[in-house]
């Protein structure tokens, strides 16, 4: 299992309420799926996906990633997992406006120090092929289009060759066209790296052609 | 009423001719008498633990005097005229005598004009201040006011016996009037003055009144009346 | 080198901010250059002053409690012709770290002009020595405004005339004679120097108005008078002195010397002290003067850096803010905490640095503006103005440099710190960016 969720219990405050986003749920994803995690607006899929990303940690339970317990880890280790393991592609793609395309897919490698700049350069070059932007290597993000940009986002996500992705409403901020092409794009790298992909997403073109959809509502699976 | 006043003002006055006449009469057992005087000098002065001795000839006449240091032999040849209420030192090695003044530390406890003649009644204004009884003799307590700023000291309280009229004990004082040197003297000498003989001051002991460890005596010796020529006194004499 | 592209490039992002912050870094930098340009001007001009023109030397070879009781008791606390000659021999034996010496009298007295006459304070120096301070080049270099160009015209003539005197104008309006002295003739500029010798007796000596000097200090002009230590010492009565200076060939061996001089007045069993010129009790002027230079300077450096980190910590804190987002999708994407620390600190760094070089650059010319000016000024306390000179130093200036460095790294840590402990989600949620 690349993605194994026990008991996962998340509150947050929000003032002086008490809202319980998850419920002890539990989950697992199996290498090279491409799911997506569905529910109604505040079922707790973004704190699931927040909390498989080691972007934040659960009140009680345990999520393993690639068989590390990541509940137990420093802050630098998350880091690291993070840098290895997961790939994110954002809803607002949530490039680096001061760096080039090239320099915004570098990026997650930059702090390795097990890879020689020649490596990181073929992996940017290859990351960016693969999402059909070789061309615009030295373009600024903001001379870019939107579906442009979120290809760039997916390049740096894939280029440290992670094994899980996690992308949170990746085609909200896109036009239908552009949203289909990235779907197309996601399906594709699904095949060809076998990455699993976990989706929030509530784009019917994207929840169609999923392998897995997981319901969520009040915290728990459905 | 008017009668009253007139009486105060003459008690008064006759009270302060009475206080200068004292101080006449004390003055000319410290040299203010005739047409020349002369005496020897000597200061032992004993200041900070360590002692020292300075010698002098006074030759005097009406309000000038010439003392000459005669030892140690590093001071002789120095002399010190006044001339009225001004002073002057000399010693070989100046082109010119030098304006000093009489309030200037001589030696020890003795300023400059401690060793000149003792001319207070010309110079000080005087008033009975008491009457004191010391070893059952009376003596009159005069306060002296310094008529000029340039004089040896600004004020004095100054004891002078009612029976022989002499000066036994001075104080002299600063600004504030404190004591700040204590004088006592001693009349063992004698002098013809008008074909009488009159006491002599024989030794003023003058006493530090912070420190009375550090004493200067100075003792006079063989007082006797001489004619004096004018021309001794005369500072224009004295340069090179 | 990303974080380095990165940062220069962040700077870029808000050029208006980057500019306010590096203009008041610049312009703190200047601050403290200017300020340290003073301080080291009045720092090497008391010290000149101090050594040389007030005669302490480097060090000062006291009698033992003489620095007290001198005044008092001279003739207990003078240094004797026999503890002359061993002090001679210690001066031979360390003659390859003394650049010259000075015997010295000092002491009080009346000097009088026919019916005048006012107090004086003396110091009797060695014409030879006199002469060599007033052309030296630290006096030259640091205080040419406290010294006549006609007295170190006339230096020698303390050399061809022992009976000279130098005094002050102060000392000459109440004498009533006024400088140049040569206007007046030999008769005239006869004056006589009246003293207690150190026998306790009343002395006079004929001295002649020669030359006229300043002490740079309000409070001695009335009464500073110079003269030869032969004139003092027969005024006195004394064959003896009060202290013996040593000047050193290089300022900076004064305690390895100092100590040198201790051991071997130990073994000659002198009763004799050391003193350098920086003594609180020896040099209480100069320690005083740099005491209160040096609290006003704290006070201007302490307002300045305060400025600069306030100014820093708000820019960076607006960055941050600004840059939430793309703090959280560096930190998603596996940037550790000390990366982004490393990032605007990075970015803090390279706009000090072209602060740094443009705020120098300011001070150095703002500094060759000011010494071109000519500007004159009359310091509380000392007698006559003195040029307002700014003199900036590599080393002192490399220092400051390294002072707001670091005090922009930690306003960088400050302002940084939150953010790195900030929940990632809380980051990529923000609105900021």
């Amino acid at each position: 299992m690349i993605v194994e969720v026990k008991n996962l219990y998340k509150t947050y405050q929000l003032g002086e309420t008490k809202i319980e986003a998850l419920r002890g749920l539990n989950l697992s994803l199996a290498a090279g799926e491409f799911t997506a995690l569905i529910g109604a607006s505040g079922s707790g899929k973004s704190t699931l996906l927040n909390l498989i990303g080691c972007l934040d940690r659960p009140d009680q339970g345990e999520v393993i990633i690639a068989g590390q317990n990541t509940s137990t880890l420093s802050e630098d280790q998350l880091s690291e997992i993070r840098n290895l393991r997961i790939g994110y592609i954002f809803q607002a793609f949530n490039l680096v406006p001061v760096l080039s395309v090239f320099e915004n897919v570098e990026l997650p490698l930059v702090l390795r120090t097990d890879i020689t700049p020649a490596q990181r350069k073929d992996r940017v070059l290859r990351a960016l092929d693969d999402v059909g932007l070789s061309a615009f290597v030295n373009y600024w993000p903001n001379k870019l289009s939107g579906g442009q940009r979120q290809r760039v986002a997916i390049a740096r996500a894939l280029v440290t060759e992670p094994s899980l992705i996690l992308a949170d409403e990746p085609t909200a901020n896109l036009d239908s066209k552009t949203a289909n092409m990235i779907i197309d794009l996601l399906l594709e790298m699904n095949k060809k790296r076998n990455v699993t992909f976990l989706f929030c997403s509530h784009d019917e073109k994207l929840i169609n052609r999923v392998q897995k959809i997981i319901r969520i509502s009040d915290g728990k699976l459905v | 009423m008017k009668t009253l006043l007139l009486f105060l003002i003459t008690a008064l006055t006759v009270r302060a001719e009475n206080a200068l006449e004292l101080l006449k009469e004390s003055d000319r057992a410290r040299g203010a008498v005739g047409d020349g005087l002369s005496w020897g000098l000597t200061i032992d002065t004993e200041e900070d633990g360590e002692a020292s001795s300075r010698e002098f000839e006074v030759k005097v006449k009406d309000a000038n005097a010439h003392i000459e240091a005669t030892a140690p032999a590093r001071n002789k040849g120095e002399v010190y005229i006044f001339n009225d209420r001004n002073m002057w030192f000399y010693k070989p090695t100046l082109k010119k005598p030098v304006a000093i003044s009489a309030r200037q530390k001589l030696t020890g406890q003795a300023a400059n004009g401690d060793i000149a003649s003792t001319n207070y009644s010309r110079d000080y204004e005087p008033t009975i201040e008491k009457t004191e009884e010391i070893n059952k003799e009376k003596f009159f307590v005069l306060m002296l006011k310094a008529k000029e700023n340039t004089l040896t000291y600004d004020k004095i309280r100054y004891w002078i016996s009612a029976k022989t009229k002499l000066a036994m004990k001075a104080e002299f004082l600063n600004l504030q009037g404190q004591a700040f040197k204590i004088g006592e003297l001693t009349y063992k000498n004698s002098v013809k003055d008008g074909g009488k003989t009159i006491p002599f001051v024989s030794e003023l002991k003058i006493t530090d009144a912070k420190f009375p460890k550090n004493i200067s005596i100075i003792t006079y010796k063989n007082p006797k009346a001489e004619k004096v020529s004018n021309s001794i006194f005369n500072v224009n004499n004295l340069s090179r | 080198m990303w974080s380095w592209v990165l940062a220069y490039r962040n700077l870029g992002r808000n050029k208006r901010r980057s500019l306010a912050t590096g203009l008041a870094i610049g312009a703190g930098f200047v601050g403290l250059l200017l300020i340290s340009a003073y301080l080291y001007r009045a720092q090497l001009a008391l010290q000149a002053s101090t050594v040389y023109l007030n005669n302490k030397g480097h060090l000062a070879l006291f009698k033992k409690d003489s620095l007290f009781e001198f005044t008092y008791r001279p003739s207990r606390y003078v240094i004797t012709l026999e503890e002359q000659n061993k002090i001679r021999q210690i001066i031979k034996d360390l003659d390859g770290d003394i650049e010259f010496t000075g015997r010295y009298l000092t002491g009080t007295g009346l000097i009088n002009y026919k019916n005048k006459s006012t107090p004086f304070i003396a110091t009797a120096v060695e014409p030879d020595v006199y002469k060599r301070i007033l052309n030296h080049t630290e006096v030259n270099t640091w205080t040419p405004d406290w010294v006549f160009p006609e007295a170190v015209a006339e230096a020698g003539r303390f050399l061809e005339n022992p009976m000279l005197v130098s005094i002050t104008e102060s000392m000459g309006t109440l004498l009533g004679k006024e400088p140049p002295f040569t206007r007046y003739n030999e008769d005239e500029r006869t004056i006589q120097l009246i003293g207690k010798s150190f026998f306790g007796d009343l002395n006079a000596i004929d001295s002649e108005l020669g030359l006229r000097h300043t002490t740079g200090m309000a409070l001695a002009e009335d009464t500073s008078l110079l003269l030869s230590l032969s004139q003092l010492q027969s005024l006195y009565a004394t064959d003896g002195i009060q202290y013996w200076a040593i000047f050193l060939k290089d300022a900076s061996s004064i305690k390895r010397i100092q100590k040198e001089f201790q051991e071997r007045i130990k073994e000659q069993n002198l009763n004799i002290d050391v003193f350098p010129y920086y003594d609180e009790e020896w040099g209480a002027y100069y320690v005083g003067s740099i005491s209160f230079l040096f609290v006003i300077a704290c006070f201007f450096v302490v307002l300045i850096c305060g400025a600069v980190v306030l100014s820093v910590v708000n820019t960076t804190t607006l960055g941050i803010y600004e840059r939430y987002k793309e703090i959280g999708t560096l930190r998603a994407t596996g940037f550790p905490p000390r990366a982004i620390y490393s990032l605007f600190w990075k970015e803090n760094l390279i706009l000090s640095l072209i602060a740094l070089a443009a705020g120098y650059i300011s001070a150095e010319w703002i500094a060759n503006v000011v010494n071109a000016a000519n500007i004159k000024f009359q310091p509380p306390g000392t007698q006559g103005d003195i040029r307002f000179v700014l003199i900036t130093k590599a080393q002192i200036t490399f220092a400051l440099g390294l002072i707001v460095l670091v005090i922009n790294f930690i306003s960088t840590i400050v302002a940084v710190r939150r953010t790195t402990k900030a929940n990632i989600v809380n980051l990529l949620s923000a609105s900021g960016g």
